[in-house]
């Protein structure tokens, strides 16, 4: 693999012209701190500059700084094609469709939370499902055809979510454009059991804080109604095997049905069609199924963690401010407007990220821009930010979505078990509850990427800005 | 060939995921092999009980793909009814330029203590994908989205 010569633009954009490799229609863009540029394995050059070759794209092909090779895009990678010309590709979303976050803000404050900490942990580990072999809210196939049009806003029919849910989840926590007549039946069959679960691999329900100090931006956090020692708690799961099984479901259809539009390609994993096409506008109504079955499923669970709190402190929803700040999407493909022309967005492993006045973010929101949530790994802790007009401008309004993995699984089981890791972290005064040591093996905070420079990149980019920090003091994962 | 030739897991293909390599004296053994390469992506195999069966039948002209179809098979199984598998018997045919697979799987619902679940498989990737035949070993290799 031929490592690239960089153009640097300025301190956070690295450039890889067209030149670099036949067939590229567009430059492909690295944002990052060179530090960051430098430690990313060259898997995201090479498939960065494979989508820089795709049908119908605009402008660049962006990786974030937290980029990592995946299936066809890298993890990070973000790009843009016209609707008429362009395509849609099941690589530039994910097998894990609307794969995101969410953060929930409490008017507890660490002292308050602290004592408490292991009753609350305990008690979400036992009530919100996580890895294989655990069962959601009990659906039926009605049901879930329900979940898959309405998203969000089944949970407020349903009693999982308040009005003022909705308005703080991102596309209101419904896409219009679901058709669950092009769902498969293995499809529903997963989607059914699994509906307010939170899954495996790095997955996580975490309590946080911030702390002192941890404020970058006073008039930002006023407005997101956010303090010093204040306690939030942030989820971070998808759209389960439903969106597992839509997207495998789609990659073999596609995997056919680029012979018959004569589309040739090297990595099976960036197949794709023209978005227009039949099977690309089924492949989109069956994304956006997906999307809005991530959206409830985050919402299910936070109803679980909301009655959890209310139990442990014996307040009710409003008198423990459990208002959700935001819930941000980091997998999917979407239709917006830029310089006048619609466009097909995929972000893959990469945050929407509208600045102050953008009519698509909440009212609450618009003098300073939308919420964004960047994860770090449940050591080092996450951030909070706030979308730009200069993401709006430049990246398509996108930005970074967490710290990207810098080690495989194997040999971070190989570094350290999961039980130490689990006392060490005790230690620290972080409590954490998984059901699989393995698991949490895999998830040591040195087998990621330097959270604190990843946000200092997009910060620095101008695509988001920095709001708060975040550290835990509690995890559950599956 | 060695039981540690059979199933081999791959370290530097798959940062974010796992991914394995598997070797056969028959198509029928790779089959079975893949098949438990990926339960042990995800648990102990030797400690799943025979309690329940499933049939599987596929079809495909391309044997990879039936291979890719196979193992996306049982990981359909452990979401839609919670199941792991821990035995695969697999019968491979061909006719009329189809492959035909049939396969009995056992196993039990999911457990993640007697099991060690060490964690969920979302779905088998196209990525680095094969299965063919070297010096009279059947290969495969696959990467698998955790």
């Amino acid at each position: 693999m031929k490592k690239p010569k960089f153009e640097k633009i300025d301190d956070t954009t690295w450039e890889i012209p067209k030149t670099h490799k036949k067939g590229m229609k567009v430059p492909a863009r690295i944002i990052a701190l060179k530090d960051l540029l430098d430690g990313m394995d060259e898997g995201v050059f090479e498939q960065i500059t494979n989508v820089a070759c795709l049908p119908g794209i605009e402008k660049y092909a962006f990786c974030m700084p937290d980029g990592h090779w995946g299936y066809g895009f890298p993890v990070g990678g973000v790009a843009a094609f016209n609707i008429e010309n362009g395509i849609i590709s099941p690589g530039g979303i994910g097998f894990d469709i609307n794969c995101g976050m969410r953060l929930i803000k409490t008017n507890l404050t660490l002292k308050d939370v602290k004592p408490n900490v292991k009753e609350i942990v305990d008690r979400m580990f036992r009530d919100v499902p996580t890895g294989i072999g655990t069962k959601g809210v009990k659906i039926d196939e009605k049901q879930l055809k329900k979940v898959a049009v309405e998203g969000a806003e089944w949970c407020l029919k349903n009693g999982f979510a308040y009005d003022e849910d909705l308005e703080c989840i991102e596309s209101y926590g419904c896409i219009e454009g679901a058709d669950p007549s092009y769902l498969s039946s293995k499809a529903i069959k997963r989607g059914m059991p699994q509906l307010g679960t939170l899954g495996g691999g790095n997955h996580y329900l975490e309590i946080q804080y911030i702390p002192k100090g941890g404020i970058f931006d006073t008039e930002a956090a006023e407005v997101f109604g956010i303090r010093e020692e204040q306690v939030l708690f942030m989820i971070h799961t998808g759209s389960r095997g439903f969106g597992h099984q839509i997207a495998t479901d789609f990659l073999k259809k596609f995997d056919k049905a680029m012979q018959k539009y004569n589309i040739k390609i090297k990595d099976r994993n960036l197949a794709y069609v023209p978005f227009k096409s039949e099977e690309g506008q089924e492949y989109f109504k069956a994304m956006n199924c997906a999307i809005n079955y991530a959206f409830a499923n985050r919402q299910v669970i936070t109803h679980i963690v909301r009655d959890v709190f209310m139990r442990v402190f014996r307040g009710g929803r409003k008198e423990l401010g459990m208002e959700l700040i935001y819930d941000v999407a980091h997998n999917t493909a979407k239709v917006e407007e830029y310089s006048g022309k619609k466009l097909i967005v995929h972000r893959k492993g990469a945050t929407r990220s509208f600045g102050p006045g953008n009519p698509d973010i909440p009212e609450m929101y618009k003098e300073v821009g939308q919420p964004v949530l960047i994860g770090g790994s449940m050591e080092t802790g996450s951030y909070l930010l706030m979308g730009t007009k200069e993401a709006e401008e430049e990246t398509f309004g996108s930005t970074a979505h967490g710290s990207g993995r810098t080690m495989s699984r194997r040999a971070a089981k190989r570094q350290v078990s999961g039980k130490d890791l689990q006392d060490k972290l005790k230690e620290k005064g972080i409590y954490i509850r998984s059901d699989s040591y393995g698991g949490l093996a895999e998830e040591a905070g040195f087998a990621y990427k330097n959270v604190d420079m990843v946000a200092e990149s997009v910060d620095k980019a101008g695509i988001s800005k920095r709001v708060v920090k975040l550290l835990p003091i509690g995890n559950i994962k599956g | 060939m060695t039981k540690n030739d059979k199933i081999k897991f791959l370290d530097n293909i798959a940062i974010a995921d796992t991914a394995f390599q598997i070797k056969g004296n028959s198509i029928k053994e790779v089959f079975e092999n893949a098949a438990k390469a990926l339960t042990m992506s995800m648990a102990s195999p030797d400690c799943i009980e025979d309690k329940v069966k499933v049939n599987i039948t596929l079809q495909n002209k391309k044997l990879d793909i039936l291979l890719f179809d196979f193992l996306n098979e049982i990981i359909f199984y452990k979401d839609s009814d919670n199941l792991l598998f821990g035995k695969y018997n697999v019968g491979i045919e061909k006719s009329n330029g189809m492959f035909e697979l049939k396969a009995k799987l056992e196993g039990e619902k999911a457990d993640s203590k007697k099991h060690k679940i060490t964690t969920d498989v979302k779905a088998v990737t196209l990525h680095m994908f094969k299965l063919g035949k070297k010096n009279g070993v059947f290969e495969a290799r696959v990467v698998v989205d955790i």
